[in-house]
């Protein structure tokens, strides 16, 4: 097991939480709340070692965007592909969105 | 962390309808072949477990007539090798469903089977799926395990299924939910329900989440759907 943060610049706090993905292997589970003002904080767990620099390219790439509200993001990664990773995060983020439910 | 592959696919699959499964290797299966029939650029290691007589999992990734996707799984979570093999290359496929009903030629000892829950878990959901007239299969280390004598599953495994569902069946699926709970209740044990249905691979509990739309996995790579029966 092994961890990694990471921070970006962000706006204003996350609307409200939410919960995306699930433990299994090739899969991961991500937790939004909402983060400080300003500021988005990543930090992921992982199963597998050695794959820091994908991680960050990854992550990068998503949370470096402008205009993204301020996220404490939290992810427990199962050994989940780069596709799966941009993924469940964009699932979680539909869901802090207070007009997001269930079809 | 694997790469991606997400390339177009000339056809796609339904991998919950049993005459494709009974015609074609389907993801999950495990397959035996040559090693000879590894490309020169599989690393050694993995090309040691094939000549070992080990088979390899076939993935979810684009599919051609000649070619078939597959993973090599090594000691450690790093060591999973992604590549392809051509399908006349195939010896032998022991699909999923097989491994569930047995048909391994492998028994768990009773050593074994008191010192990691998730065989026990297992005995528990074969009796209960066994009364829902359902195709489902075990995948993941506990079929490797079971599959090939390979003592791959641990104390921590979980145990992951892959059930098909071609139709949605609210009832089965809270069925399911159900005896996964128990599994975790009486055994200690995760218990990690695939759905197969026609548009792709979805986990049971994030179709039961909250989340307003799930993640479908495909041949072509995975993608958000609000409903896993009806594809994008």
């Amino acid at each position: 097991m092994q961890t990694l943060s990471l921070d970006y610049p962000a706006g204003t706090p996350a609307a409200r939480r939410a919960l995306a993905g699930v433990v299994g292997s090739g899969d991961l589970e991500v937790l939004l709340e909402p983060g400080e003002s300003g500021r988005t904080t990543v930090a992921i767990a992982t199963s597998v070692d050695g794959v820091d620099d994908i991680w960050k390219a990854v992550i990068d790439r998503i949370f470096s965007e402008d205009g993204l509200p301020a996220l404490k993001v939290e992810i427990n990664d199962f050994g989940a592909t780069p596709a799966v990773v941009r993924l469940r995060i964009a699932q979680a983020m539909e869901q802090t969105n207070p007009e997001a439910s269930h079809a | 962390m694997p790469a991606d592959c997400a390339i177009a696919a000339p056809r796609a699959f339904d991998y919950s309808a049993l005459n494709t499964r009974a015609a074609i290797a389907c993801p999950h299966d495990l397959v035996w072949f040559d090693v000879a029939a590894l490309a020169a650029d599989v690393p050694d290691w993995a090309r040691q477990i094939i000549a070992n007589g080990a088979p390899a999992v076939i993935r979810r990734a684009p599919r051609d007539e000649a070619s078939l996707p597959i993973g090599i799984r090594g000691a450690t979570k790093r060591e999973r090798c992604a590549t392809r093999i051509d399908s006349a290359a195939v010896t032998r496929r022991l699909a999923p469903e097989a491994i569930a009903h047995g048909e391994t030629d492998r028994l768990v000892t009773a050593d074994r089977c008191s010192a990691i829950p998730a065989f026990a878990g297992l005995h528990d959901l074969q009796a209960e799926l066994a009364a829902m007239s359902l195709t489902w299969g075990v995948t993941g280390a506990l079929g490797y395990d079971l599959a090939t004598g390979a003592p791959v599953a641990h104390a921590a495994s979980d145990i992951d299924i892959v059930v098909c569902m071609p139709e949605c069946h609210e009832r089965q699926l809270e069925t399911l939910a159900g005896a996964a709970r128990r599994c975790d209740e009486v055994h200690g044990v995760r218990c990690d329900i695939q759905l197969e249905t026609p548009a792709g691979g979805v986990a049971l509990a994030d179709w039961l989440g909250e989340a307003a739309r799930v993640m479908i996995k495909h041949d072509t790579g995975p993608y958000l759907s609000p409903d896993p029966w009806h594809g994008p």
